[in-house]
């Protein structure tokens, strides 16, 4: 599966990306939503994972714009994120509507929950 | 409240915030790290990790409420299935059983919640092998949801444990003041829940509880 990782974090980023990598899917990695739209036109993801916690634009910005593509709106989105659900002030509809297909906080998931939910695409 | 006193208790809210934020990453750095090797003592430096983290976010979780900027938002649920979520939990540590004896929904925050069953679970898995996990209801309505063993609790017990945390020249007393999230954060996110924290005796078992409000609102469905 190919695998669209925003993470702003470089050594998070990395150890996602491995572990991703040894259950055989390819992931490119990007830090900020500019670098995901441009790398999403060249990869074509089947996946995104997204830190909802980037610079320059935050995660919702990045949704909204990237989901504007209609040949990106039915690419699911995996949110794994270091905010609580509680604190991204959004309904379960708003996530439903960018197309959030389930929400990951980072300190209470483990790789493999993240890796095993996106395979079950 | 004068204009001052507001802004700086909002500008204190964010500083923990961002310090919380800033220490969490670190955290998950180490534990996901923990995931890329099969070394034998990775689970347990994971565990350590997670612990911590668990700790961050109980922590904020009292002060956002004691700092009275932001209110935990309350949700009608199920006690049950807060209770399964956190033998998850303890049954790594030690035997757990479940006793639910309440099936109408409390008003309550989940994560506060399962923060403050896990502190009582680590303390009275200290004191009996056998831990359970009960809800039932109080004398005045109220849902009872806390975590029992073969253990005689006192509310003196309770009062010495307080008292004692964080005091490294104090003699240990019987409730363990080292669990991995202090007792007084479990009694803060009580209160934030609406709640109380209290000792509570059912038959043979004693144990720790939080006494909350019913939900209304599904008890009328």
């Amino acid at each position: 599966m190919k695998i669209l990782l925003l993470e702003p974090d470089a050594e998070l980023a990395k150890t996602i990306a491995a572990f991703l990598s040894k259950k055989h899917h390819e992931v490119v990695t990007v830090a900020s939503a500019q670098a995901a739209i441009h790398q999403a036109d060249e990869l074509k993801p089947d996946a995104v994972i997204l830190e909802l916690a980037i610079p320059e634009h935050n995660g919702i910005e990045f949704l909204q714009e990237f989901k504007s593509y209609s040949d990106w709106l039915d690419v699911p989105i995996f949110v794994y994120s270091r905010i609580p659900l509680a604190d991204s002030n959004l309904t379960d509809q708003q996530w439903q509507k960018y197309g959030v297909n389930t929400y990951f906080y980072k300190p209470t998931t483990t790789l493999e929950n993240l890796e095993r939910a996106v395979s079950l695409l | 409240m004068l204009e001052g006193e507001g802004i700086g208790a909002a500008s204190d809210a964010a500083t923990l915030r961002a310090v919380a934020y800033e220490l969490k990453q670190p955290l998950i750095r180490i534990a996901r790290q923990t995931e890329l090797d099969d070394a034998s003592e990775l689970p347990s430096i994971r565990q350590n990790a997670e612990d911590a983290l668990r700790l961050i976010d109980s922590f904020l979780l009292t002060a956002q409420s004691e700092y009275g900027q932001q209110s935990l938002n309350l949700e009608p649920l199920q006690a049950g299935a807060v209770l399964y979520d956190v033998s998850q939990q303890l049954k790594r540590q030690t035997s757990v059983a479940i006793d639910s004896r309440v099936h109408e929904a409390v008003m309550t925050h989940r994560s506060a919640l399962a923060s403050i069953l896990a502190v009582f679970g680590d303390i009275i898995g200290d004191l009996s092998s056998h831990v359970v996990l009960r809800s039932y209801k109080t004398r005045n309505g109220a849902v009872g949801i806390g975590v029992f063993g073969a253990t005689k609790l006192t509310r003196a017990d309770l009062r010495q444990a307080m008292e004692l945390q964080g005091n490294a020249h104090a003699p240990l007393g019987k409730i363990n003041t080292q669990s991995k999230i202090p007792l007084s954060i479990a009694e803060g996110l009580c209160r934030a829940i609406g709640g109380t924290m209290t000792i509570k005796h059912m038959g043979t078992l004693s144990g720790l509880a939080t006494e909350l409000p019913r939900s209304e609102q599904l008890s009328l469905v």
